[in-house]
């Protein structure tokens, strides 16, 4: 066993115990017949926490030096609740690098170029993404006119019901599109954000990939933010979108180096 | 690449150039080849680790949630059967609420799923480039 082998099975110990650590407290948190519920849909009261003393108590005697931790995995449990969505950003970033490396690499270096190659990129998904809009309205309408013309009044919800699947079919396709040209994105971020660190060892050590991760997770905070946010993932759309038309359906001669 | 560096490469190329040329031992490509497929079947991915490292403590604390508060997950589900079915009114005042654990844990398991395919497919690029060669 070499010495990177041995760091790799003792990091891999130590996460496997704070995991473990954090996940029993929170079995214990919610033991019943007292504990808060886990799963609340529908016309009910969210449950209110229990408090971190109460789980304290509910620790066995020989598990009491783990009181310490209980405030730490209530702050984990609220953290993780309203990091949902990052936590979903970074599966669908993880899977497209995974499944569609190939794709995502043909991207990236379809649109490399300086800022002017980029500013372009983005003028692309812009339009791409104004025809797509007047498109679908236009066709929504059309349809649903004929709809209404000519279906008996029994079949019309199910007419109604046929445009809103073929909508969701639509937005599905822009969406894996997006997906690659977002993914694709973040990766030459991520690499761009590297390059530019002060540590030899960050730069050298951390993979483009997990750079591509971090950049889409702060990405998708950037774009909560309040006021700038929807701007901000109005721009990011455009540019993915744009990314995805530029390499996958615009035929390109190589430009000369 | 300065003329120094050219007249050493000139001199070692002039050199082996002089050597008699000798073909290697019969199966000697196979037998190297066999060995570097072996040890790159025996290097250890860390993906794998990392995998079950957080997989394994969140598969057990998602069994025991789905034990312990089953009924509440069914209620859930119910009540979302019922909206789409007209037959529950939702509002603003409709609740969603999801322990913050579960989340972290069906996350963790997730990416779990996607370092185990990551290893798999990198261990089978590997294989097919050394059966190539």
């Amino acid at each position: 066993m070499t010495q990177r082998d041995f760091l790799l099975v003792l990091g891999g110990g130590a996460a496997t115990v704070a995991v473990s650590v954090v996940l029993f407290l929170a079995i214990v948190a919610s033991q019943q017949p007292a504990g808060a519920s886990t799963v609340v849909v529908g016309r009910r009261a969210v449950p209110t926490a229990v408090p971190v003393a109460q789980i304290e108590r509910r620790l066995p005697a020989e598990l009491r030096f783990l009181a310490p931790i209980v405030a730490l995995q209530r702050g984990v449990a609220q953290a993780s609740r309203e990091a949902a969505g990052v936590f979903l950003v970074v599966l669908l970033t993880g899977a497209t690098l995974v499944f569609g490396r190939d794709q995502v690499l043909r991207i990236q270096a379809r649109t490399a170029g300086d800022a002017a190659e980029q500013a372009r990129v983005f003028g692309i998904g812009v339009g791409a993404l104004v025809a797509l809009a007047s498109g679908v309205i236009l066709g929504f309408f059309v349809v649903l006119r004929s709809l209404v013309q000519s279906a008996p009044a029994g079949n019309l919800a199910f007419g109604l019901q046929t445009i809103v699947a073929l909508l969701a079919l639509v937005l599905l396709v822009v969406g894996v599109a997006a997906l690659l040209g977002f993914t694709a994105a973040s990766w030459r971020l991520g690499v761009w954000v590297l390059r530019r660190q002060p540590s030899p060892v960050l730069r050298e050590r951390v993979p483009a990939t997990l750079a591509a991760l971090f950049v889409a997770a702060m990405l998708y905070l950037m774009a909560q933010l309040p006021y700038v946010g929807p701007a901000v993932a109005a721009v990011l759309l455009a540019y993915s979108l744009g990314a995805f038309v530029q390499a996958r359906l615009v035929r390109t001669e190589a430009r000369p180096a | 690449m300065n003329d120094r560096d050219t007249n050493v490469e000139r001199a070692f190329t002039e050199l082996f150039q002089r050597m008699p040329t000798e073909h290697a031992p019969l199966g000697f490509r196979d037998t190297v080849m066999a060995r570097i497929a072996a040890e790159s079947a025996r290097r250890w991915r860390w993906e794998w680790l990392a995998a079950f490292a957080v997989a394994i403590p969140s598969l057990i604390f998602l069994m025991s949630t789905l034990i312990e508060h089953g009924d509440e997950l069914s209620d859930g589900l119910g009540s979302i059967a019922n909206a789409l079915l007209g037959l529950e009114a939702w509002d603003a005042s409709t609740s969603v609420y999801v322990d913050g654990i579960v989340l972290l844990a069906v996350a963790l398991v997730g990416i779990a799923g996607l370092l185990v395919t990551h290893a798999l497919l990198a261990e089978e690029q590997t294989r097919s480039r050394v059966h190539v060669a």
